[in-house]
């Protein structure tokens, strides 16, 4: 995915800490935006910043006619699809893929999703909200066993996945799957410490590869080889 | 012993490639048809059923129209003017899960009869009725790896068909030709005058 991530939380989050050590503030909210630049056709996309309340796929701040977007069905290993084309004249605009009525999902961070955009050129999505975790505390991530689409709740990028302070757990078996838009296929990446090869990281034909990295808004599929939860722990100082 | 089931998990990844292609066959408002020549905006529109839509395939890189082999994918007209909807996630014959084809939408009046017929590529009509072709474009199909990658949308995006597409009108039966008509005119005189004479 090509992506050019604008976000003000770190300068905001700097000034924010600085200010409340110089004064008596006992909470803080960091809020910031992050602008993504999305390719036409389908990315993989994660919502880097949490909105509270309000419903995720109004949190990307921008609707396309002809938009879709696909959230993932862990249960069933599925996509579930809602698109929106308010031309079609069904309901609010935001359809299943059987066209009935529907409702834009939940997009919280740590959820990714696939989003198509219709268009022939790339465009910006901005995310706004509050920065997951909070300063001084952690957040944690259930991931359930298997497949999942997931993204980093903090905001950053990082060229190692697995490095402070997106910090995804190293598991034996794991697997990141980053979505290629220009030939339409995943990109894999698999961890096993165990079969000696490199640092542990391998592509789909075992040969030897750097860690994944990771930019503000992407998400990705990752495969939890445990039989239970696995949890993804992030801290702020 | 964890290498080979490495080695085992990695290559059920790929089994999905040899799987039939996902596809999403409706149309965006930008995309629409229009049952008229080039250049006049009328969509097709009416009842559902109104218009038929097929779907046709060919390697990549495939420039003659004539040279696509229709794939067995049908879809109608939306209430909505100009829109079609064949359905989402539709697995197509022909095109392996992965991979690249080039691809074009027919379109064609109820009046033509609901069953696509290779001759209309030629310019052969058994009845009157509307006929088009959409422009030609090259597209990735869903439904490979593991997870299965999302469908591919023929329409949209940064390789689906962009434009809209025309249906003109086509066939209206054959129309004797004014010479036809005198002969026929000549042989009915005949045909008085020997009655008369007898």
């Amino acid at each position: 995915m090509r992506t050019k991530a604008l976000l003000s939380v770190a300068a905001i989050a700097a000034s924010a800490i600085t200010a409340m050590a110089q004064s008596s503030v006992y909470s803080l909210n960091i809020v910031g935006y992050a602008t993504v630049t999305v390719p036409a056709g389908y990315s993989i996309l994660a919502n880097p910043l949490s909105a509270g309340a309000t419903n995720g796929a109004n949190e990307i701040g921008l609707t396309l006619t002809g938009e879709q977007i696909l959230t993932w069905n862990t249960a069933s290993s599925t996509f579930n699809y809602v698109s929106y084309d308010p031309t079609l004249g069904i309901g609010t605009g935001w359809v299943d893929a059987n066209l009935n009525p529907s409702s834009p999902p939940s997009l919280p961070p740590g959820v990714g999703f696939f989003f198509f955009n219709p268009g022939a050129t790339a465009t910006n999505v901005t995310f706004v909200g509050q920065v997951v975790p909070g300063p001084s505390s952690t957040n944690n991530l259930t991931v359930a066993a298997g497949y999942s689409m997931i993204g980093s709740p903090l905001p950053a990028n990082v060229t190692n996945i697995s490095s402070a302070p997106v910090s995804l757990p190293l598991l034996n078996g794991m697997l990141v799957l980053t979505w290629d838009n220009v030939n339409s296929k995943y990109v894999y990446a698999q961890y096993d410490a165990t079969l000696g090869i490199g640092n542990g990281w391998v592509d789909a034909n075992l040969n030897a590869i750097s860690a994944p990295g990771y930019s503000i808004g992407q998400g990705f599929f990752y495969f939890n080889p445990q039989s239970g939860n696995a949890t993804w722990s992030q801290s702020l100082p | 012993m964890k290498k080979l089931a490495a080695i085992l998990c990695l290559s059920a990844l790929t089994t999905g490639a040899f799987a039939q292609g996902l596809v999403n066959f409706i149309n965006s408002a930008t995309s629409l048809s229009s049952a008229t020549i080039a250049g006049n905006t009328a969509a097709t529109s009416g009842a559902v059923g109104s218009w038929y839509y097929g779907l046709l395939i060919a390697a990549p890189g495939t420039t003659s129209p004539s040279a696509f082999t229709f794939s067995g994918v049908y879809a109608t007209n939306l209430a909505a003017a100009g829109r079609l909807f064949g359905g989402n996630n539709i697995a197509v014959t022909g095109w392996a899960a992965g991979a690249s084809m080039s691809y074009e939408v027919a379109v064609w009046s109820s009046s033509l009869g609901h069953t696509f017929q290779n001759s209309w590529l030629t310019g052969t009509f058994g009845a009157s009725g509307n006929f088009g072709l959409s422009s030609i474009a090259t597209g990735t199909s869903g439904g490979a790896g593991t997870p299965a990658s999302p469908a591919y949308n023929l329409f949209g995006g940064a390789t689906g068909i962009q434009s809209g597409f025309n249906a003109p009108a086509v066939g209206g039966g054959v129309v004797p030709e004014p010479t036809s008509m005198a002969l026929l005119g000549l042989g009915a005189a005949g045909l008085l005058i020997f009655r008369r004479r007898k």
